[in-house]
């Protein structure tokens, strides 16, 4: 492989890396369209990539996550069922697919799911308690914006974990975390300030692309350099996301993001119809 | 050692186990034609591949470590909970890594 090429491919991981763990949404949903776009990869192949990085994105972010509280272990642990459950039923779906329908799906999804990310989710909507946790669901941590204790109470667990199956299902179709469900599902639905949220999905998103990621492997559909080089850069950027993340406020970049996803879906669409933008 | 401290530390050190041997194989793909799709292959002509200096077989290597590494995290936890005899979440971790071995043994055997 050039060298151009595998320069690509690693700043293309650590942007991932880097995005997926600021937002929580793993990464895939930028590996995929550059790898099928860019690299010109089969889409079954950039999904077993992308599967991979988001491993390497959950892996290498969420240490920091664990150890500081931020990521809600009980909450994730509890929502894995449905996800791990979700992530299998994609991946054997996926198999069956044609290259173009993948391709449509993908393009369509991505320009749907921008709507979530692109929606305020903000602290107001979380359900901050004062008198510190109380249920084993519950959580706290120091906000390293504000230096302030954050305690907050899980509300509405069944709706959760019906809508994270969904999440799950996602991620194993597409080839992403599922995170850029989780997320605003967590926040809304659930009552988990934004940054909670984003480090529990990023805790959860490793177990998840890992159940898919195990069927596409068997499959046959890793193409080795590819994936070593994004997941190389992959953990480059998360743990460089993984800081920003407790300091930052994601709003501005979250409506970027969604644009770009838009834009992105838009182009997938058309390549699954033989056309293309640029 | 908090059980949030050994899973830090599961996790850590297969990111940078995983890390050398891609970083590793990368090296050794570098100007060479590229390898083909990985197979999934017993862990010996893994190891024998290595020894050869084979690229796809050093990635290889990186990437088992790499899906072993959340495995061991959902590993970690059971223990944990079953330790502290947490039985509702020992249950739905005994769930996700029964879910998890099932996929293995479905599709690799």
């Amino acid at each position: 492989m050039p060298l151009s090429d595998l320069l690509i491919l690693l700043a293309t991981g650590a942007g991932a890396g880097f995005l997926g763990a600021l937002l929580g949404v793993g990464g895939g949903i930028i590996i995929v369209p550059a790898a099928v776009l860019l690299l010109g990869l089969p889409i079954h192949h950039a999904i077993a990539t992308s599967l991979l990085a988001v491993i390497a994105t959950s892996s290498a972010a969420v240490p920091k996550n664990i150890v500081t509280g931020l990521a809600n272990i009980r909450l994730g642990v509890s929502l894995e069922i449905g996800t791990v459950l979700g992530a299998l039923a994609g991946s054997l779906i996926a198999g069956m697919l044609e290259v173009s329908t993948l391709e449509l799906v993908f393009g369509t999804a991505m320009a749907v799911l921008a709507l979530p990310m692109a929606v305020r989710v903000d602290e107001t909507r979380a359900h901050i308690t004062s008198d510190g946790s109380a249920h084993p669901l519950d959580g706290r941590y120091i906000d390293g914006a504000t230096g302030t204790e954050v305690s907050y109470h899980v509300r509405r667990l069944p709706v959760a974990l019906s809508v994270s199956s969904i999440a799950g299902l996602l991620s194993g179709l597409l080839g992403v975390g599922g995170g850029i469900i989780k997320v605003p599902l967590m926040t809304l639905a659930c009552g988990v300030p934004m940054k909670a949220a984003a480090a529990t999905s990023n805790f959860m998103i490793g177990v998840t692309a890992l159940a898919s990621a195990m069927v596409f492997y068997s499959r046959g559909q890793v193409e080795p350099v590819p994936t070593a080089a994004l997941v190389l850069g992959v953990f480059f950027g998360s743990r460089l996301g993984a800081k920003v993340l407790g300091v930052t406020h994601t709003r501005t970049l979250r409506r970027i993001f969604a644009v770009v996803m838009i834009i992105v879906g838009i182009q997938m669409v058309l390549q699954s119809q033989g056309m293309r933008l640029t | 050692m908090s059980e949030r401290r050994v899973l830090a530390l599961v996790m850590r050190t297969g990111v940078l186990v995983s890390f050398v041997l891609l970083a590793i194989g990368l090296a050794f793909s570098a100007g060479s034609p590229a390898p083909d799709l990985l197979t999934p292959g017993s862990p010996m002509d893994v190891v024998r591949g290595m020894g050869e200096g084979d690229a796809a077989s050093w990635i290889h290597a990186g990437l088992l470590v790499l899906m072993l590494t959340p495995f061991s995290r959902v590993v970690v936890l059971l223990l944990y909970f079953g330790k502290s005899r947490d039985f509702p979440f020992l249950g739905v971790s005994i769930g996700v890594l029964l879910l998890l071995v099932g996929t293995v043994v479905a599709r690799l055997f």
